[in-house]
């Protein structure tokens, strides 16, 4: 160090420095700044690890700043369903173009739900083409189509089946305004159109009734208005001419203190006693008994009655009002008709605005159960609508920018399984859940223009983008495919975009993850894809950013808090040295990453409380060290020099000791870097990390929950190798620097 | 030895003194909590009513929070942890088998690592700048750095799946005609090596750069100087000195090293205690949360008590 | 009768911007029972080349060429010389002279092998020209064996442990044997040398027992002998290091030296960072050694005073080479080299008359590029240009008295000294 000193004559070492301070040999000032990094620099250089580990972290810096220009996809991206699916597709390309309503299948008896035809209505001017549906030996075949003229402007079309002995018979009950019309399922008989004599404003769930011992079919709808409730009854027409075919207006029935607010639910609607209609009104909610009438003889039903009232509730939970939502959020579960088992076991389940669900006995109106929906992990949501299915009671909503299909338990109204009875959606969900029987199995779609494909836990099993990119009507599930006898269980969706119908049969077989290589649609996936279909290599650059920004940020602070804490506790002895000693060898002894997962399950899984948490469980060991390195200096004797100045304790702190204190920090730093991005990848990994993110704990974790981890070695491989590589290298870095702030080291 | 029984009886207290303020944290965690154990409770229809009422005042969530502190100080400390939430079940019944496989694992797997770690990072110290100690060096640094979860990953992709050597899952499998011991170990070989990579990777390292910082020590000079063969001068002289601080930052590795075991039994599927913590989390089932969270603070504890015992085992200089 | 010899030591250790030249070309003698101080400044390469002797080098450390007598026969050492002087320069006619002994010894021990059974019974009756021949032939085979030695350098200590590259083999099994056995050492520092974990008896009783066969309780016995000799209460060897005062460690170190009762004891700064009552007790022990067990000792300080009161022989060291070597009365009163010189004059005395204390101007040179030449020219007062071109070769003064100075002759008279 004394050799510094010595005067301007240039020694015969300088030309061993390097070039920079040739550079700047003219500028004294910019020289003395720099002399300290130099000789750092100097110093490190010498260090092969080191210099190995700068590179791979400047590396990564340059991949995360220009990860939009690097990456070959979006994070968002999804290989395209021609990469990803076992799929037959047919696209079709509707010459004209509409204001197409969502698809509609046509389903035929000869096996249950068998699809046979798909029908398109436009909104515009009353446009309705019919595809035949024909299947192949292992595909399907859509044939042209066959346009028909229906009125204007309709705003609610429905698709209702009789199954009969004899053949069957499809109808489609369209209304307009006050105007509804039925159609036989070939579109060309108007069978009937009549005036309803009002305009409903809310429509209950389909009532159809089918009793296989009678075999006869009957349907029934509840409509109203804001007062007025109307019961439909129909009895179909069938071949053999015993019926002939009816409808009526049953009853009516008018509720005039209070306001009706949403659609009714028909429920346990098998056309036998005991049916009740959930009319849910400003108010309160309330129940009609259904009266049924039958032949003694012959056990037809006669007459469908609006009878008594049952029940009626105050919207009121533990004494609190609460307002619910819209009718869309009320559902009856088990949703079975004329499940003689499940009569009585049958909820109402509501939801509030307060994002509680409320389930009701059917009998009574007793609150079953209530209470919040709790997701783990999902804290900021908003429930959007109610389904019913054989899996449970399905929710959907919006958490944030994402949308959310959550399974709840019937019995207990919890979020039933572990955290796969959820999982989040890009975009909102803009369709409805189908549940498809044969494959256990909900397809839904997103505004995103995203397919999902989900199991009965809701994990996302599948994903595929629409055709043509766009906004897609919503996806519907139109009926199961049979090719051949033996195959069972293929089903279609959809959708059409813009002018393009796309008809797929999904055998829910995914073909991703993909490994690595050129595909149908003739994009590359160089790493391979993960079961989503999100190019791995895209997700892996994006993942830089936040993998850096987590280990920088959740390094930082805790440096910064073990700095102040080891100085404060350097620079008082005594009682304020124990007490701050005494609380780093209590956090030094927490099972850090356990107590870890803990918070993160509790104050949910953001990336910002992932880095605070990581800082607050690792400042400990860097508190100890600084305190121990401000004791050395205090010893020091520029710091004696610096009391007998009579320099103030401020001043000696930040002045005299911080600075000397500084390396060490720097150096504990990139330590903590290094366990900080380990550590994230492992809370990720257990399901605790951030799903707004994309991270390569996560990429770790969809692998795991995909139950790929024993096939994709395209997907395990890379982002283990990118933590331990990026990991690794700030602690090579830290190894090195090491050396340079302990010249002790450097001896070896 | 008087010196030593009264080094025991501090580290006794000393140890107690951290195991209350740990379970002080853990309380106030869990009463900071946004989503409450009763409300959960009261939700979960598979506890029946007078379940519910024994549970509700078994916590005592109709009491202030200092009575609550008490009667949790209480049960924690005598081993008493309730009833699971989500299995309506004595936390206990659930804790009891799980207990011994996680020690077994995780002592094992501690134990070897550090024998192995000990004697190879004296070695490859001794050995400096030589092909064995770079090779090493490079090695460490990257088990080191690799999360624990995905060489559990790599090691099942290729050891279990592909090769068919080991069993992907659990812990014991009964239709397997193998003797029990060897079964159970059979099960637990995955899991065992991966931690045990873990492990040694951070004690090589540490025990390398320990043995460095004495290797120029005079008493190591003077050894070599009295004739002494190269083994001895190593291991007796040297490794006995540099093991010194290896063990005191035993408290870090345990800590690293049961955050591994946890992870990794979750990896494995193996039965135990950190597996039974990562699915308490997640269904919010309070008590086990709460038990798990304690066991696996009392197993560091202890286990660093007995770091403490070896290290005043070993220097003399502590035991006045 | 040389203890041991050593003949032109280079030690040189590898750093990262070169070699730094700790000993370079250093030789000296000491007798049996004679004790020789090594002088010189911190840095100067005296410890190295104490270490190079017990070959405790550090790992960068490579001897470039020397060699180290130890116990050496007289007559081999006359051999030696002999076959130095009669192969100088021809390195490849000694080879051959080597193999060609080494071929006729072979040839002769098989015949004895022949004649003689495994237990050296002649095997049948032997004729008397048998018996006659087989004494010959064993005369020859001593004599063959004894020009071996000399011409194989067989006394070398560094030739039984060098590696190709000047490496040390730092655990040889002929040198371990010769350590501490033959050699052994009082470290400087010796708050340090002993080991912290173990108690002060036992790494006695460790060192005893490593060379001899002796039990737990002989061994005991004798660490308590030596405890005594060196006074301190034989009860203590139980203590461990960190339970001794600084004092007590030094003496402990004595007797750990002592253990094996070896031929030669190097005394590295025995009573550096030692109070001066304490020095004087070290001293005092260290006297004691020499009178009563008769060890041939070297004496590593850079301390003048402390060599004064105890060495036959001084040689001082500066920048890696000899300087001046001497009897004691010879180097203090006969001064003949200015480093010397200025050495002496940089002490106080402690017996002495009162002087001005004279320090040397300048800093010790750079050991990577030592000034060529003389070493000391860039401080010494008399240089003069030849000074920093050649290297001086010594020049006898009187017996046993050499000088590595041009001018030494000239110089001598002028030059400050002890009572001058």
């Amino acid at each position: 160090m004394a050799q510094d000193t010595g005067g301007s004559t240039p020694k015969p070492k300088a030309k061993s420095l390097s070039k920079i301070e040739d550079i700047f040999s003219d500028h004294p000032t910019l020289k003395k700044y720099l002399r300290g990094p130099l000789r750092t620099w100097k110093l490190y250089r010498s260090s092969m690890t080191g210099l190995v580990g700068l590179g791979i972290v400047l590396g990564f810096f340059v991949l995360a700043i220009f990860a939009p220009i690097i990456s070959p996809y979006d994070p968002e991206f999804r290989a395209p369903a021609e990469d990803v699916f076992y799929a037959n597709n047919v696209e079709l390309v509707i010459t004209e173009s509409y204001n197409w309503s969502a698809p509609v299948g046509l389903t035929a008896d000869t096996r249950e739900e068998a699809l046979i035809g798909l029908m398109l209505y436009s909104k515009d001017d009353g446009k309705a083409l019919i595809y035949p549906v024909g299947t192949g030996v292992q595909e399907i075949e859509v044939q042209d189509p066959t346009t028909y003229s229906l009125p204007v402007g309709f705003d609610y079309i429905e698709y209702v089946h009789f199954p009969r002995v004899l053949g069957e018979t499809s109808y489609f009950l369209v209304r307009d305004g006050q105007t509804v019309y039925e159609y036989s399922d070939n579109l060309i008989d108007l069978n009937v159109e009549w005036d309803l004599g009002f305009e409903p404003m809310y429509t209950s769930n389909l009532w159809n009734g089918y009793t296989l011992a009678l075999r006869f079919s009957r349907l029934a709808l509840v409509m109203t208005d804001e007062h007025n409730v109307w019961l439909y009854d129909k009895v179909p027409r069938d071949n053999l001419g015993f019926f002939t075919e009816t409808r009526t207006f049953t009853d009516t029935l008018t509720i005039t203190d209070e306001t009706i607010i949403g659609n009714p639910l028909v429920v346990d609607g098998d056309f036998e006693d005991g049916s009740v209609i959930i009319i849910p009104t400003s108010s309160d909610l309330r129940a009609y008994r259904i009266d049924v009438e039958k032949s003694l003889l012959t056990g037809i039903v006669q007459n469908v009655s609006i009878g008594a009232q049952m029940w009626r509730k105050n919207y009121t939970l533990d004494g609190n009002e609460f307002t619910p939502v819209n009718a869309k959020q009320m559902i009856a579960f088990p949703y079975a008709q004329g499940a003689s088992d499940a009569f009585g076991k049958t909820i109402i389940v509501l939801a509030t605005t307060d994002d509680d669900l409320i389930a009701y006995q059917r009998e009574d109106g007793e609150i079953k159960w209530s209470g919040p929906l709790i997701m783990p992990g999902i804290t900021d949501f908003e429930i959007g609508d109610l389904y019913s299915s054989p899996a449970g009671i399905i929710v959907t909503g919006k958490a944030e920018t994402r949308g959310f299909v959550a399974g709840v338990d019937p019995e207990t109204g919890s979020v039933r399984y572990n955290r796969t009875m959820f999982s989040l959606t890009e975009g909102h969900i803009n369709s409805p859940p189908q549940y498809v029987s044969g494959l256990g199995t909900f397809i839904y779609s997103s505004d995103r223009g995203i397919i999902y494909l989900s199991d009965g836990l809701l994990g996302i099993n599948a994903t595929f983008a629409a055709p043509g990119g766009g906004a897609l009507t919503p996806v519907s599930f139109l009926g199961n495919i049979y090719i051949q006898s033996s195959v069972t269980g293929n089903y279609f969706a959809v959708v059409t975009s813009e002018n393009t119908l796309f008809v797929s049969t999904l055998s829910g077989v995914n073909k991703a993850p993909l490994p690595p290589g050129k595909y149908p649609s003739g994009n590359r996936y160089i790493l391979g894809t993960d079961y989503e279909g999100h190019d791995i290599l895209a997700w892996l650059i994006y993942g830089t950013r936040s993998e850096l920004m987590v280990g920088i940020t959740a390094a930082f602070v805790a440096v910064v808090i073990g700095t102040v804490v080891g100085l404060v506790a350097g620079f008082y002895p005594g009682i304020i040295d124990s007490l701050l000693m005494r609380a780093t060898d209590v956090m030094l002894s927490l099972p850090g990453l356990v107590i870890l997962l803990l918070f993160a399950a509790v104050f949910g899984p953001s990336l910002v409380n992932i880095m605070i948490i990581i800082a607050i469980l690792s400042w400990a060991g860097i508190a100890r060290v600084i305190r121990s390195v401000t004791l050395s200096l205090k010893e020091r004797a520029f710091v004696d020099a610096a009391i007998i100045a009579g320099a103030s304790e401020s001043r000696l702190i930040f002045r005299h000791i911080a600075p000397n204190v500084l390396p060490y920090t720097f150096l504990y730093m990139t330590f903590t870097i290094s366990g900080a991005i380990v550590t994230e990848a492992i809370l990720a990994f257990l399901g605790f990390g951030d799903v707004n993110n994309v991270t390569w704990g996560m990429m770790l974790q969809y692998l795991q929950i995909s139950g790929q981890s024993l096939i994709a070695w395209w997907w395990l491989l890379p982002p283990g190798i990118c933590i331990t590589l990026l990991s690794m290298s700030f602690y090579l870095i830290g190894r090195a620097f090491d050396e340079v702030v302990n010249p002790r080291l450097r001896k070896r | 030895m008087a010196g030593m029984s009264r080094y025991i009886a501090e580290r006794v207290i000393q140890t107690f003194i951290t195991l209350i303020i740990i379970l002080t944290l853990i309380f106030i965690m869990f009463e900071s909590l946004p989503a409450k154990p009763q409300d959960l409770l009261a939700q979960n229809p598979l506890i029946k009513p007078e379940d519910r009422e024994f549970l509700t005042a078994y916590f005592g969530f109709d009491r202030p929070i200092q009575e609550r502190y008490l009667l949790y100080m209480q049960h924690m400390l005598t081993f008493d942890f309730g009833t699971s939430f989500s299995q309506a079940e004595p936390v206990w019944n659930l804790l009891e088998e799980r207990i011994p496989r996680t020690l077994l694992l995780f002592g094992l797997a501690t134990i070897i690592s550090y024998l192995i770690g000990i004697y190879v990072g004296a070695y490859i110290a001794w050995k400096r700048g030589g092909v064995g100690d770079g090779t090493a060096v490079v090695t460490s640094l990257v088990f080191y750095n690799m999360p624990s979860f995905w060489i559990g990953l790599i090691f099942l992709l290729v050891f279990a799946s592909q090769l068919d050597l080991f069993p992907l899952t659990g812990w014991y499998d009964p239709s397997v005609d193998l003797w029990k011991p060897l079964n159970i170990l059979w099960h637990m070989t995955l899991p065992l090596v991966v931690l045990i990579l873990l492990n040694l990777a951070g004690t090589i390292l540490l025990m390398r750069t320990a043995m460095l910082d004495i290797i120029g020590e005079n008493y190591m000079v003077t050894a070599k100087a009295i004739g002494l063969p190269e083994r001895t001068v190593l291991y007796k002289h040297g490794a006995r000195n540099a093991m010194l601080p290896v063990v005191t930052s035993f408290i870090i590795s345990i800590v690293f090293s049961v955050s591994g075991a946890v992870v990794l039994e979750n990896v494995f599927t193996f039965p135990g205690v950190g597996a039974l913590y990562i699915r308490s989390l997640s269904q919010l089932d309070f008590p086990v949360a709460e038990a798990t969270l304690f066991i696996i603070t009392l197993l560091v504890l202890v286990g660093n008590f007995f770091a403490d015992l070896i290290y005043g085992y070993l220097d003399p200089r502590v035991r006045i | 009768m040389a203890l041991i010899e050593v003949q032109d030591l280079k030690v040189h250790f590898k750093i990262q911007n070169g070699w730094v030249k700790a000993v370079d070309g250093v030789s000296f003698m000491i007798d049996a029972g004679e004790t020789m101080g090594l002088v010189g400044e911190s840095g100067c390469g005296k410890t190295t080349a104490a270490y190079a002797i017990t070959q405790l080098l550090p790992p960068n450390g490579f001897v470039k060429s020397g060699f180290i007598f130890f116990k050496e026969p007289p007559r081999t050492r006359l051999l030696r010389l002999e076959y130095d002087q009669m192969f100088k320069g021809n390195p490849k006619g000694r080879e051959r002279e080597i193999a060609t002994m080494r071929a006729r010894l072979t040839k002769l021990l098989e015949e004895k092998r022949d004649i003689k059974d495994k237990t050296g019974q002649v095997k049948s009756k032997g004729t008397p020209e048998q018996i006659e021949r087989l004494d010959a032939s064993s005369a020859e085979v001593t004599e063959l064996t004894e020009r071996l030695r000399a011409l194989t350098y067989f006394y070398d200590l560094l030739a039984k442990s060098k590696l190709k590259d000047g490496r040390l083999d730092d655990f040889n099994e002929e040198i371990r044997k010769i350590r501490w056995k033959e050699i052994s050492m009082i470290f400087q520092g010796a708050m340090n040398a002993f080991n912290p974990v173990f108690r002060v008896g036992d790494q006695i009783i460790e060192a005893i027992q490593l060379h001899e066969d002796v039990d737990d309780d002989k061994a005991t016995e004798r660490a308590k002998a030596l405890f005594n000799f060196v006074g301190i209460p034989e009860d203590r060897i139980t203590n461990y290091p960190h339970e001794f005062s600084g004092g007590m460690k030094q003496r402990a170190m004595i007797a750990l030296a002592l253990a094996l009762s070896p031929k030669f004891i190097i005394a590295d700064e025995p009573t550096t960072a030692l109070d001066v009552i304490t020095q004087d007790r070290i001293l005092f022990e260290i006297r004691k050694l020499q009178e009563q067990l008769k060890m041939a000792m070297m004496i590593i300080t850079h301390d003048v005073s402390v060599v004064a009161e105890v060495s036959d022989k001084i040689a001082v060291m500066y920048a890696g080479r000899i300087m001046e070597i001497g009897k004691t009365v010879q180097v203090f009163k006969n001064t003949a080299h200015p480093y010397t010189s200025g050495l002496l004059g940089s002490f106080p005395s402690i017996e002495g008359e009162r002087r001005r204390l004279i320090s040397i101007p300048g800093f010790p040179p750079d050991l990577v590029n030592p000034p060529p030449g003389c070493p000391f020219h860039p401080r010494c007062g008399y240089a003069k240009p030849d000074c920093s071109k050649v290297v001086p070769k010594g020049i006898e003064l009187e017996p046993g008295h050499i000088s590595y100075c041009h001018y030494a002759k000239e110089l001598q008279p002028n030059l400050r000294r002890l009572g001058g």
